[in-house]
């Protein structure tokens, strides 16, 4: 990887983990400016109050009561950019999505569907 | 040889599914107020879509990457996020359409009222969803689905005058009630031209592996497909016009459909009717309630897969789970079916704008799909499929107001 | 040595103005690159302006950040880190006037590496 262009490259893309499994895109990204250095690419965010702060004020008040209503905390997970290892057509990050913050709802939800049937059986469905 | 069993199937598959409750209701409608005059909007309709599914078909295989994918990733989230809500709502209200459809069919069948069936329709759906396999939603519904191919057989047996039907593929202005004949024309080409149709096409080339070898089975299948499928409701508007046309029957609940094929088939053509009507719309319930989880977890960057395991992509399957079950609740409030439907249709010709003028700018952008971006024959429909969605969103709304009866 | 934090992704489209508060365009893409041959750490070398135009406020600056790039970037301007002030980042400002930016661009062609990351 040399020269890549933010937008274009990064920003809202989809992120992978060591084992290929999807673990969000790219909703934000933090700089670090620092006196007479170039500013650094310090995290890739990833959450859904990260992307509402990108749509704006509205968008940012529709989530606080979202989370205000359904009790749910918004979780912001915050990758560091030496985590990167890839970058293509997804990024890959040199980490285990599970252990990180961003499949948290996934997981969650992973705990409530198990108890309906059929829904770990292989039953012609591939194995993952 | 293997190809051609591709090709085959992807071609099976498109007929067999072409036809749910919009075209039927739109077809039905136009048929038996204007003939064969419409005929021209169906085969506007297919012909549009014949193109933008080859396209979403061919950037998913070139990419393995979905349309929804692309349109998060090269517009940003506020390039998407309009895409996304026109897609999801007006795909919503189509998909409670479809419910009322099936619902419509059993309450004909069995005599028991339709809201009663509403639950039953989504828990059945979410069934199939949850425990089958991409394939089995793809494949299996739309081979049964080729059961409206009763349309053409009774459209055949009641002898047109098939030069009549050709003139009507040719827009002509209407002798009566203008604003209801362009109303239905509206209808007929949202009810064609479905966004959830070619998200839907994208994430199965994805679902299936599709790579640039697969290219002429996506041209061959979204052309042949189509094609055959704007025939079969064709056939359709041409039954509607020999059958209610000569008695003045305007349709105006779907009951009234019962009597379609009876003239041409007798008894046994109210219950193909039936199996018609209830079979595409609960294969189009299962294909727009996979459209709409696809397109959310897509854009999100969800884990998917109609092939996985429900608990491996959990918040994809909660998603379709929550939709369907959400989407039978008109139909168990009792809404018209009818009207649901057909403003659901007009909604869906008014969103296209929003799905195909980034179709424009992917579709020519060299670092998406490299040696395979449009030609000039794609771009020239391309820009004409855009202008006509922007006349459509244009006149959307005054059209549903002057000519919605 | 201060250390600010800041959210990159809102600098996008956010307005550029010279040191004399002239316009000089909207931020629609940053390139960056590793801070030495090497290293994993990466740094913003350059900023790229659009243009003000309609189309960019007609479709919105990400898409017009897409159209830019296809086309080349008609009438952008590129601007180094050194050139941008970044303090307030709602108000990006240039730390020289659009003039002399363009002066020194004139001398000086542009180094702008478009990203050569595989992209296949």
């Amino acid at each position: 990887m040399s020269s890549l262009d933010l937008v274009h490259d990064v920003l809202d893309m989809q992120l992978v983990d060591r084992a290929g499994e999807k673990m969000g895109r790219v909703d934000g990204i933090t700089l670090e400016l620092r006196d007479g250095e170039p500013p650094r690419v310090a995290e890739l965010l990833v959450g859904g109050t990260v992307l509402a702060d990108r749509l704006g004020g509205w968008m940012v008040a529709l989530a606080q009561l979202f989370a205000h209503v359904t009790g749910a905390k918004p979780v912001v997970t915050r990758v560091p950019f030496a985590v990167v290892q890839e970058i293509s057509s997804t990024i890959t990050l040199d980490a285990q999505g599970g252990a990180t913050s961003a499949l948290r709802t996934e997981r969650w939800l992973d705990r409530i569907i198990c108890r309906i049937p059929g829904s770990s059986d292989k039953s012609g469905k591939e194995q993952k | 040889m293997k190809k051609f069993g591709e090709i085959a199937l992807g071609v099976v598959t498109s007929i067999g599914g072409f036809l749910e409750v919009g075209s039927i209701a739109t077809s039905a409608q136009a048929g038996s107020e204007f003939g064969f005059q419409l005929g021209w909007a169906v085969l506007v309709g297919s012909v549009a879509l014949m193109f933008l599914m080859e396209m979403s078909g061919r950037l998913s295989a070139v990419t393995t990457r979905t349309f929804a994918d692309q349109l998060r990733e090269r517009f940003g989230i506020r390039g998407f996020l309009l895409p996304l809500v026109a897609v999801l709502a007006v795909s919503f209200l189509v998909l409670s359409s479809e419910i009322g459809g099936v619902a419509i069919a059993l309450q004909m069948a069995t005599g028991v009222g339709f809201r009663v069936w509403a639950l039953p329709i989504a828990f059945l759906g979410w069934l199939v969803l949850w425990r089958g396999t991409f394939g089995t939603v793809e494949k299996g519904a739309a081979m049964l689905g080729l059961v409206s191919i009763v349309f053409a057989i009774a459209a055949a047996a009641l002898h047109p005058r098939w030069s009549s039907i050709a003139a009507g593929l040719v827009p002509s202005a209407p002798a009566h009630d203008r604003a209801r004949y362009w109303y239905l024309a509206l209808s007929i080409l949202g009810a064609s031209i479905s966004p959830y149709l070619y998200f839907f096409y994208s994430s199965g080339a994805v679902e299936d592996k599709w790579t640039t070898e697969h290219l002429s089975v996506n041209r061959v299948t979204a052309s042949l497909g189509n094609i055959f499928g704007g025939g079969l409701a064709l056939m359709g508007v041409v039954v509607a016009a020999l059958v209610f046309l000569p008695r003045g029957i305007r349709v105006e609940r779907y009951e009234q459909l019962g009597m379609l094929l009876t003239p041409a088939l007798h008894h046994p053509g109210f219950v193909f009717f039936l199996a018609t009507l209830g079979i595409t719309c609960f294969g189009t319930t299962l294909e727009i309630t996979l459209s709409l989880a696809y397109v959310l977890a897509q854009g999100l960057g969800w884990t998917w897969s109609e092939n996985l395991r429900p608990s491996r992509d959990s918040r994809f399957s909660t998603t379709y789970t929550i939709t369907i079950f959400l989407a039978a609740i008109p139909i168990l409030l009792g809404a018209d079916v009818l009207k649901l439907t057909n403003v659901s249709m007009v909604l869906t010709a008014a969103s296209l704008p929003l799905s195909v003028l980034p179709l424009i700018v992917l579709m020519n952008d060299r670092e998406v799909m490299e040696r395979h971006v449009n030609g000039i024959a794609g771009n020239v429909a391309l820009v004409a499929i855009a202008i006509m969605s922007v006349v459509l969103f244009v006149v959307a709304v005054p059209l549903q107001i002057m000519g919605g009866g | 040595m201060r250390v600010v934090r800041l959210r990159g992704d809102l600098l996008v489209g956010r307005m550029v103005r010279d040191a004399d508060g002239r316009k000089a365009g909207r931020i629609h893409e940053m390139t960056i690159e590793p801070a030495a041959p090497g290293s994993t750490e990466y740094v913003v070398r350059e900023f790229r302006l659009s243009g003000d135009g309609w189309l960019e406020a007609l479709a919105g600056r990400e898409l017009a950040s897409a159209l830019a790039r296809r086309s080349g970037r008609p009438n952008g301007r590129t601007v180094s880190w050194e050139d941008l002030d970044l303090s307030d980042p709602v108000r990006p400002k240039l730390r020289r006037t659009i003039a002399e930016l363009d002066a020194a661009r004139a001398v000086s062609p542009a180094r702008s590496p478009r990203g050569d990351a595989a992209r296949s």
